[in-house]
């Protein structure tokens, strides 16, 4: 960089927005140059002045300002239209998820279907009571530590 | 002489010695008869331990020999003031909060044959040793380790009183050596003055009759052939396992082939029925997994781990204290 830089470059290189090889000759213009790197350094003061201006003036937004805003957000969300909400649905971060879910939730609750199938269903807890009672007879085995007439839920008594 | 020997022998005790332990396979077959000719009272302290859960139960035992019982519960709180006597083949269950008393028979006649049957498939997978003697509550006792002739584990550990040879403790482990399983007796003390009113039944409960069992046998060709339908069988088995025992009950109108295998301490149990009858792990809180490609959902209640799956044409139920692992490998094999 062979001319002084203009005030609009000094900027640019202050807010890092210069393009790399410009920068680079601006930075090496700044080491040579004593009248620029003056002008820099008034310009890095007076926006760092600025800066602590903003910091020390800045106010939360008052509490009904930010309602209608939220509201005004809400309100576009529901005038979405069902292809937009579609279109939303199928972003795969939440299709997928939902996809897994109803794998799962079918897969879970293929008793229940059973059940309303009218399909019967034998208690696990007649196969564990039945486990314990047969093993009895194996040596230094207790079989059932509590028979399961005495269990408080009607579970054993419903594989009867 | 004899006043001396005899004082010495009492001296031998009283400085905590033992008397001189039988060969350990005998001491064993003697601690299973023992019920049958000691009276005593105490308290059992059960604990099973799972990989999610662990259950402890706790209860005042009263056994005057040879076949009359009375368990008081005393924990968990659940079963707090319930009790079952034992009289012969029958089982009573006394339900205080439901004020109703439950009869069980046991219709297995043959149930010395097969335990006697059962020990010879434990002294044929076990070696039985001793290890050093200890004490449980105040009792000197023998402790005898039983090791799996396969893999070298200890499988058991059991504590046998050296006077009566009364098992008092008695601790299970898995596969991969943790503790599953113990049973100890605390507060021991031998009587014969137990009162007959202790095994009379409650007056005022309505009596009910408990789950029907099928008539347990041990002729396992005999139980397959009466199933109904064509049953089929496991054709992997850990080492040392064979079949011991089955039944068919029908629950809910469906027949249920139930078949036992075991090899002397650890027992697993096949279930299946072909009415398409799922098992209802609805009060379980069930994982999925699959059997031989097979969607299947498994349970766990303590060191049990009950496996449930459906090939299309029939339900089955694999039920025992082995790893999941294990039970998979075994459900897997479960062919035609």
């Amino acid at each position: 960089m062979k001319s002084h830089p203009s005030q609009e470059q000094l900027i640019d290189y202050l807010h890092g927005e210069l393009a790399p090889g410009e920068d680079a000759a601006f930075l090496l213009h700044l080491e040579g140059c004593d009248d620029c790197r003056g002008r820099y350094e008034d310009e890095a003061h007076l926006t760092e002045s600025l800066r602590s201006f903003a910091r020390s003036t800045e106010r939360e937004l008052p509490a009904g300002v930010r309602a209608v805003i939220w509201s005004a957000v809400e309100s576009s969300h529901r005038e979405l239209g069902w292809a937009q909400r579609l279109a939303a649905w199928l972003r795969p971060a939440v299709a997928i998820p939902v996809a897994a879910t109803l794998v799962v939730a079918a897969f879970v609750g293929y008793d229940s279907v059973a059940h309303r199938s009218g399909a019967p269903t034998i208690d696990a807890a007649y196969y564990l009571d039945d486990h314990a009672a047969l093993t009895s007879a194996v040596p230094f085995n207790e079989g059932n530590t509590v028979p399961a007439a005495l269990f408080t839920t009607e579970s054993a008594d419903g594989a009867q | 002489m004899a006043r001396n020997s005899g004082l010495l022998l009492l001296a031998a005790v009283l400085m905590g010695g033992t008397p001189a332990p039988p060969p350990p396979a005998d001491l064993l077959r003697d601690a299973m008869n023992a019920p049958e000719r000691i009276s005593y009272v105490g308290e059992v302290q059960v604990l099973r331990i799972g990989a999610e859960r662990s259950d402890a139960t706790i209860y005042r035992i009263e056994h005057r020999a040879p076949d009359r019982t009375r368990r008081w519960y005393v924990a968990p709180q659940d079963l707090y003031g319930d009790s079952v006597i034992t009289r012969g083949s029958t089982t009573y269950s006394i339900d205080v909060k439901r004020e109703r008393l439950v009869i069980s028979q046991d219709e297995d006649a043959d149930e010395q044959i097969a335990a006697r049957s059962n020990f010879g498939i434990l002294m044929a997978n076990y070696n039985a040793v001793y290890a050093p003697d200890e004490t449980v509550s105040g009792r000197a006792v023998y402790v005898v380790l039983l090791n799996n002739k396969y893999t070298g584990q200890t499988t058991m550990r059991v504590h046998i009183d050296a006077q009566t040879h009364l098992v008092l403790e008695r601790q299970q482990y898995g596969s991969n050596g943790s503790l599953i399983a113990q049973t100890r007796m605390e507060q021991i003390r031998y009587t014969n003055a137990i009162p007959t009113a202790v095994f009379e039944l409650p007056a005022g409960l309505n009596r009910v009759n408990g789950a029907a069992r099928g008539q347990e046998s041990t002729d396992i060709a005999h139980v397959i052939s009466s199933a109904g339908f064509t049953a089929q069988v496991p054709k992997y088995l850990p080492e040392g396992f064979s079949p011991i025992a089955g039944d068919v009950v029908s629950i809910q109108d469906v027949p249920t082939l139930h078949l036992i295998y075991s090899d002397g301490i650890r027992t697993v149990s096949l279930f299946q029925n072909e009415k398409n009858a799922a098992a209802d792990l609805s009060h379980y809180h069930a994982i999925a997994t699959t059997v031989a490609e097979h969607p299947a959902r498994y349970v766990e209640e303590g060191p049990t781990t009950l496996v449930a799956w459906s090939d299309g044409n029939r339900h089955f139920a694999l039920v025992g204290d082995l790893s999941l692992t294990e039970l998979e490998k075994i459900g897997a094999s479960v062919l035609p």
